[in-house]
């Protein structure tokens, strides 16, 4: 029975999304806030029974690939449907208020962010290359006009920035498909991994293009130019679902692939080694820009560009502790991240503005969500107790085991660098100032549900500091050896 | 009876700490002294058994013996004297801060003298070396300051030099009790360094030349009474400290020993010297007090090279100790009344006067007989010959200090009081602690003799040298210190430019309230840092040395 | 699950709670509930020292509290209670109840004081969790938790000097604790967990990975030694005394500078064991940096004109005297160097309070604005005179006693040099203390002194004698059993003992 959950994850949300848009003036909230908890619900149940029993497969309407559809759910997918839900379901309550009596961009909100919901349901539990080009297809096009919905003109250039690269990241993507494709005869993952030939150039070329599309995707360095005018300049929410869970996506797809068929092409050491000097690259340059950024949700959002990062060093890593760490780095970077995004949001919503070296003395107004932020900073700064901290800790520990000096040395200066950004903002809170903040309009106080949905958020992130062991023990053994 | 051991110290400490309070002064204080100073009589008088304390500090043992008894005595007398003299300057400006610093030197001093083990030995010992500065810079005046600040600086010498030694026998034995401090000194494998870190740690307070020079400078700027007990009294806390510290009579050291001798010799003629040619009666009363100290210095030098008797030594050096503490504590008591112009008190105290230059039927006999029978034989002579610089001393004491004219006020009641009772009981007491055959001896017609004729001798040379003097040449109070200060002084001004710029690297300077640019901001006591860097260096290089 | 047995077990938790929660109400309370805010305060305080207390005799009657936490396999959240851990949150509980009393007073009437008290409970809190860490990774969620809840406490003013030592003092303390983390997932890359077991637990691999754990001990040391101000990783420390006074006791006495020092004592007799460090030839090294850097804390300190700044430059070089203790490794020289840091503890928090008197109720901040004040705050310079005294080590106060022991200990050790390093600094202490209090009780009166009303109010002076009389009265009555001397000298007998 449980397997029946695999489609109704992918389905209730979407359901919701086209609800949503159907319904018309005042029920419109509700509805989506139904669609919201429905969601959350199928997923936790999806959770709990991944849980109870290993992985769940289910063929859609019966049909057995190659011919059908199936989606397919291990521990990975579980963890970051889990994220999903969790994540989505604070920002929806963060977005009630955001968008309080904005019913034309609350309308369209709920139903993008429900179908983008529903599309990265289905990507996590893809089970064929096709479907996960579709589902990543859908995962953009539902993205893109969320940013647009910020309304202002930089918006509109940075989502068409956004769309351009991701359609060509999707090219790339579709081509290493079609190679593959044109070898195997297949696009399930399963038995691509079983009728890939073991080398040759068609391999390489294919891998090349799928990783290189999703590179592109994910805004790993040097392909990360598109995501800060992006992130930034959406709404708090969508920021906070972008870089929480979007990026994600992309990253998701390129452990999935090393867990899955595409593991020999991708332990190939220069591939691994290049991979992970790409996140080592991300971490530094992306940190450092975070510290020049002006503005805070720009900081932010080059925060997510150093971040992303960390789970590329997995690959010259590759053994289990650095697979949990960097999947638990997903986690935590999105609950924190999202919490950084949403407590950033509410100091713009509360000033008009966030321009950081004009937030002195926003300590007094703006206490709770500067605490979110100093909250979900500790997880950033991969300090303890928080879930970055415990990521760091298992991917610092497999390096040193395995004697690679240079990821010990990135992970650490990106801990500082961190720190160094995060603190630049913090200073401005602590600042004498004998009048508040400067602001661009009469302030308007961020509602309650905002301040306490980052705040929730926040604390989420110190409380992975915590749950480490149920949680790693979800995502199970590193699968090794294909398949 | 035993818990007044523990009162006698404790009564003035309290007394002491909580005088901030409030309260009298004038009152709290004299009833405080007087109490401690009458136990201390009591306690010396009768005796008691030891007491423990484990709960104090690293096990607190206090009792007393012979020695301590008489030094006891004479401590309960001089502080009680001092302390009835000391009326007026209660009742003065800043009279609350003096009756603190006295009860607190009062508490040390009575502490040193029943502890029983080398911790409280040291508490007492550090309560009174610190406290007493209070006393020694009470006037407030420039030369108070200079004073305080010399003696601080040896003080502080002294209690590193002597916690060393401490720790030396504390890491044998832990907190070790003064009866088995011979045993603990058998079992070091380098018992002479210990021996001579203890012994220079309280030559400091012996004032053992060079180590002196507090003493010049301390006394005249003290107040009287506080002068009377520091010469009298607390200089014997050294003394008792090597009684009690060194290994006397157990194993000899007698290379320290006949160093010690050497000192305590040539202090004893130096000192007095350069006090010929000394301005100001408490001055040459200082120094005359260092060249005393320096024949102490020479019988303990003898007892530690393991010559001489013990019960003989003990003796000698508690009738000396007895007999210089109540002379000296005399004529400093004096001073400010002969000074006046008070005749009968002026003439009286030819007495102490007589007694130490060892005059027959003096307190002084005994003691130069006391040390002659103990002293080792070579040296018979050059002790006898000190009597003669002693003499020139005194004679040069009584030209500074005698009146011109005739009394122009009368002497105060409560001065003139504790002066009659410490003169009382200076003639008696030490004929009283001193040895039957000590007493016989010193009343030998020998004895009489060799009593006469240094000084004789030394108002020979006076006369002979005031003929061939026309003006009398001065010499600087403190003798070594004074040139010593000057290179100290500029060597810290050139210190000084080399380390300013090292001295406040980082980029956030807290002080900027001083508006003046860095390398003008006053750089805090030139003269003390240089010393601390000197001696940094002292001991970098010892470490590296012995490592 | 939660038995009467299960909650008395789970003692370090609820100490550690109590601050805990107690900072999350205060932040909850906001800005301005002001007696809500004292109350939860001062509740917390004593609920904590009544809870340290039950767990004290707890141990005391040889009871081993230990709550675990599975974090990942093979690594616990431990916090446990041992004699060494009573030592510490003992000293920080009573200094802890105190200081709020004196922050309290202090800040009355200043903005930001849910924010203060806030970081502050939470600055105790981590010091809990620090004292009752089980083991290296506990002792490092605390650590760095110690340095994010201090740095609003030390920018705590605002002022752009303020805000440019905060960045210092993070530099500082964040570059150390990579180092320490470094040093700690090292040695769980080793297969270690860095368990606080008397002794130590690393001797088996001395033969194999001699260098690696050379290294690690490096690390560990190098991390630590930025929060216990080890030359030349104590640049911060002199700099963040420009945060409030209460908030400097705090950084010297109680938590930041004890936290490194009680981390190196772990380092050295928990994990890697005496013996271990002396094969490694660690123990020299230590000490030497230890010496060096009490040396030279004094000599700088000799330099300072700014009261504050000269006070913190002693904190440098007092502190180092629990690592040279530690170093040392003897019996004797361990009881000096553990019972500093108590002693320590209570001396300087005194000399802080008194200075912060001084600021607050004179304006006097710089040592030649001393002159005469003994006259005028009497009992705050005779408290001021007891600390200085102490930290020169004259009896029988507190310094006293731990300079004894160390000085014994340091020729049991065979180490007759530290004797010189004890005593140079006992005469560098006296050349940097004592012309202040000759300055306070014998100079002419000055402007700063004149101006002055009298002591100030109860709630800055009372703090003030409780610990000034307690640096006395842990000197005069060391034999006590209950002193901290016979403390430590239990908890060492323990760690000897087999």
């Amino acid at each position: 029975m449980s397997d029946a959950l695999l489609p109704l994850s992918v389905f209730v949300p979407l359901l919701a999304g086209v609800c949503v848009f159907l319904s018309g003036g005042g029920a419109r909230s509700p509805v989506a806030l139904s669609g919201v908890l429905l969601s959350l619900a199928i997923s936790l149940l999806l959770v709990m029974a991944v849980g109870s029993q290993g992985t769940l497969d289910h063929a859609l309407a019966g049909w057995e690939p190659p011919l059908g559809i199936r989606l397919h759910a291990d521990g990975l997918a579980a963890l970051m449907i889990l994220l999903t839900a969790v994540v989505g379901a604070l920002v929806s309550l963060h977005a009630v208020g955001q968008f309080a009596g904005k019913s034309e961009i609350a309308n369209r909100f709920w139903t993008l962010w429900l179908l983008l919901w529903g599309s990265l349901n289905a990507l996590f539990l893809s089970a064929d290359l096709f479907n996960v080009y579709v589902t990543l297809e859908l995962v953009t096009l539902a993205a893109i006009p969320l940013v647009l919905l910020a309304g202002s003109r930089q918006s509109v250039s940075a989502s068409l920035n956004y769309l351009l690269l991701a359609l060509f990241g999707s090219l790339l993507y579709l081509g290493g498909v079609a190679l593959i494709y044109g070898m195997t005869g297949t696009l399930d993952l399963q038995l691509i991994g079983e009728r890939l030939p073991a080398g040759g150039w068609p391999v390489g070329v294919a891998t090349a293009l799928i990783v290189a599309g999703l590179l592109v995707k994910a805004a790993i360095v040097p392909f990360h130019f598109w995501l800060p005018p992006a992130h930034g300049g959406a709404p708090a929410p969508v920021s906070a679902l972008l870089s929480a869970l979007v990026v994600k996506a992309a990253v998701y797809l390129l452990l999935r692939l090393w867990a899955g068929p595409l593991q020999l092409p991708l332990s190939a050491p220069w591939v691994a080694q290049l991979l992970g000097a790409l996140g080592a690259a991300a971490i530094i340059l992306g940190s450092i820009q975070a510290m020049r950024q002006p503005r805070l949700k720009l900081v932010v959002a080059y925060s997510t560009v150093a971040q992303l990062g960390y789970i590329l060093l997995f690959f010259p890593l590759a053994v289990a502790s650095a697979w949990q760490g960097a999947v638990y780095h997903g986690l935590a970077h999105g609950v924190a991240k999202a919490a950084l995004f949403l407590a950033a949001g509410n100091m713009l919503y509360h000033l008009g503005h966030d321009r950081v070296a004009e937030l002195r003395g926003m300590g007094r107004p703006l206490a709770l969500s500067l605490g979110a932020f100093a909250i979900a900073s500790v997880s950033i700064m991969g300090l303890p107790p928080s879930g970055g901290f415990i990521a760091k800790w298992l991917l610092l520990q497999s390096a040193l085991e395995q004697g690679l000096w240079w990821i010990v040395a990135t992970v650490l200066v990106g801990g500082l660098l961190a720190a160094g950004y995060v603190f630049r903002v913090m200073r401005y809170a602590f600042m004498e100032a004998h009048a508040g903040p400067s602001v661009d309009r009469a302030p308007t106080p961020a509602q309650p549900l905002m301040v306490w949905s980052a705040l929730t958020l926040a604390v989420l992130s110190i409380v992975l500091g915590f749950t480490a062991r149920p949680l790693l023990t979800l995502l199970g053994e590193i699968p090794l050896g294909g398949g | 009876m035993n818990w007044m051991l523990l009162l006698m110290p404790a009564l003035p400490l309290l007394l002491g700490l909580t005088l901030g309070l409030g309260g009298h002064v004038q009152a709290k204080t004299l009833t405080g002294a007087g109490l401690a100073c009458g136990l201390a009589v009591v306690i010396a008088l009768l005796g008691t058994d030891g007491l423990r304390l484990d709960w104090i500090l690293l096990g607190t043992e206090l009792g007393v013996d012979g020695l301590s008894r008489g030094l006891l005595l004479l401590a309960g007398v001089l502080w009680g004297a001092a302390a009835i003299h000391s009326r007026t300057l209660l009742a003065g400006e800043d009279g609350r801060r003096y009756a603190v610093f006295f009860l607190l030197t009062l508490a040390g001093n009575l502490g040193l003298l029943v502890a029983r083990d080398v911790a409280t030995f040291y508490l007492g010992f550090a309560l009174m070396t610190f406290a007493a500065y209070g006393l020694v810079v009470h006037s407030g005046k420039a030369e108070a300051m200079r004073a305080g600040r010399i003696y601080l600086i040896l003080a502080v010498l002294g209690e590193v030099l002597l916690l060393a030694g401490l720790l030396m026998l504390a890491a044998q034995a832990g907190n070790t009790r003064v009866e088995a401090i011979g045993e603990v000194y058998r079992q070091l494998p380098h018992p002479a360094i210990t021996a001579g870190l203890v012994a220079a740690g309280f030559a400091v307070k012996m004032g053992v030349v060079p180590l002196h020079v507090w003493l010049p400078l301390a006394h005249p700027a003290a107040p009287v009474p506080a002068s009377a007990v520091l010469s009298g009294i607390i200089l014997k806390a050294g003394l008792l400290g090597w009684i009690h510290l060194l290994p006397l009579g157990e194993i000899a050291v007698p290379a320290l020993g006949q160093a010690l001798i050497a000192l305590g010799l040539f202090g004893a003629y130096y000192a007095a010297l350069v006090g010929c040619f000394q301005q100001r009666p408490k001055t040459v009363l200082a120094y005359s007090s260092v060249s005393q100290m320096g024949l102490l210095a020479v019988l303990v030098g003898t007892w530690l090279g393991g010559e001489g008797d013990d019960r003989l030594l003990a003796v000698a050096i508690l009738v000396f100790a007895v007999h210089h503490g109540l002379a000296k504590g005399l004529l400093f008591l004096a001073v400010p009344m002969i000074q006046r112009g008070v005749r009968p008190v002026a003439w009286l105290s030819l007495l102490p006067v007589l007694a130490l230059a060892g005059f027959p039927l003096t307190s002084g006999i005994l003691a130069k007989s006391a040390l002659k029978t103990v002293a080792p034989d070579g040296l018979s002579l050059l002790l006898t010959l000190t009597s003669v610089t002693t003499g020139l001393l005194l004679l040069r004491f009584l030209r500074v200090a005698w009146p011109e004219s005739q009394a122009r006020e009368p002497a105060g009641r409560h001065e003139l009081l504790s002066w009659l009772l410490v003169l009382v009981l200076s003639l008696m007491l030490p004929w009283w602690l001193a040895t039957g055959d000590l007493r016989g001896y010193s009343l030998q017609w020998s004895s009489m003799v060799d009593g006469i004729w240094p000084l004789a001798l030394a108002g020979l040379l006076a006369f002979v040298a005031s003929r061939l003097l026309p003006r009398w040449p001065g010499l600087p109070e403190g003798d070594l210190v004074a040139p010593l200060e000057r290179r100290l002084i500029g060597g810290g001004r050139w210190m000084r430019t080399r380390l300013e710029r090292w001295r406040s690297p980082s980029a956030i300077s807290t002080q900027d309230d001083s508006g003046l640019p860095a390398e003008r901001r006053p750089w805090p006591e030139p003269g003390i840092t240089v010393g601390a860097l000197l001696l940094l260096l002292v001991v970098l290089g010892l470490a590296w040395l012995i490592a | 699950m939660l038995t009467g047995a299960g909650i008395y077990q789970a003692l370090p938790l609820w100490v550690l709670l109590s601050s805990l929660l107690a900072a999350l109400l205060v932040f909850l309370a906001g800005e301005d509930r002001n007696r809500l805010r004292i109350t939860v305060n001062l509740a917390a305080a004593v609920l904590k020292l009544l809870l340290v207390g039950v767990m004290g005799y707890g141990v005391l009657q040889g009871h081993t509290f230990l709550v675990t936490m599975p974090i990942l396999p093979g690594l616990d959240l431990v916090l446990h209670a041992d004699a060494l851990t009573m030592l510490f949150t003992t000293l920080s509980a009573l200094l802890w109840l105190v200081t709020t009393i004196y922050a309290i007073a202090y800040l009355e009437r200043r903005p930001n004081r849910a924010r203060f008290f806030g970081f502050f409970s939470l600055c105790v809190a981590s010091t809990m969790g620090i004292a009752t860490a089980g083991n290296l990774f506990t002792f490092f969620i605390f650590y760095e938790l110690l340095t994010l809840a201090t740095w609003p406490l030390v920018v705590h003013n605002g002022w752009p000097k303020a805000m440019a030592v905060g960045r210092m003092y993070l530099r500082y303390t964040l570059g150390g604790g990579v180092v320490l983390l470094l040093g700690i997932v090292w040695l769980a890359a080793l297969g270690q967990s860095g368990d606080f077991v008397a002794g130590g637990t690393l001797e088996h691999l001395a033969p194999e990975h001699r260098t690696a754990l050379i290294a690690i001990f490096l690390l560990l040391i190098g991390g630590l030694g930025v929060k216990a101000a080890l030359v030349p990783l104590h640049g911060w420390l002199p700099s963040a005394m420009v945060a409030p006074a209460p908030v400097s006791a705090l950084l010297h006495a109680v938590a930041v500078v004890k936290a490194g020092a009680f981390g190196v004592v772990r380092v050295v007799y928990d994990v890697f064991g005496t013996s271990l460090v002396a094969d490694l030839q660690m123990n020299t090294v230590l000490a030497l940096l230890a010496s060096f850097t009490i040396i030279y804390g004094s000599v700088r300190a000799i330099a300072q004109t700014d009261l504050k700044r000269r006070l913190a430059y002693s904190t440098v070089s007092q502190v180092s005297y629990i690592t040279l203790g530690v170093a040392l490794g003897s019996p004797l020289a361990t009881i000096g160097g553990l019972v500093h840091l108590v002693h320590q503890g209570l001396m300087k928090i005194t000399l802080f309070f008194c200075a912060g008197n001084y600021a607050e109720n004179s304006g006097i901040h710089s040592i030649d604005e001393l002159n005469g004040i003994g006259r005028r705050m009497p009992w705050t310079t005779a408290m001021f005179t007891i600390g200085a005294f102490g930290m020169m080590g004259a009896p029988p106060l507190a310094g006293f006693v731990s300079k004894w022991y160390l000085g014994m200990g340091a020729l049991q050790a065979g180490a007759p040099w530290v004797l010189l390093v004890l005593l140079g600094s006992t005469v560098l202490n006296a050349i940097y203390f004592l012309p202040l209090l000759h300055r306070a009780w014998f100079r002419e009166s000055g402007e700063k002194a004149i101006a002055t009303a009298g002591e100030p109010g109860p709630g800055l002076l009372v703090p003030t004698l409780l610990t000034g009389i307690s640096a006395l009265g842990v000197g005069i009555l060391a034999g006590f059993p209950l002193s901290p001397l016979s403390w430590v000298t239990f908890i060492v007998g323990q760690e000897y003992a087999p």
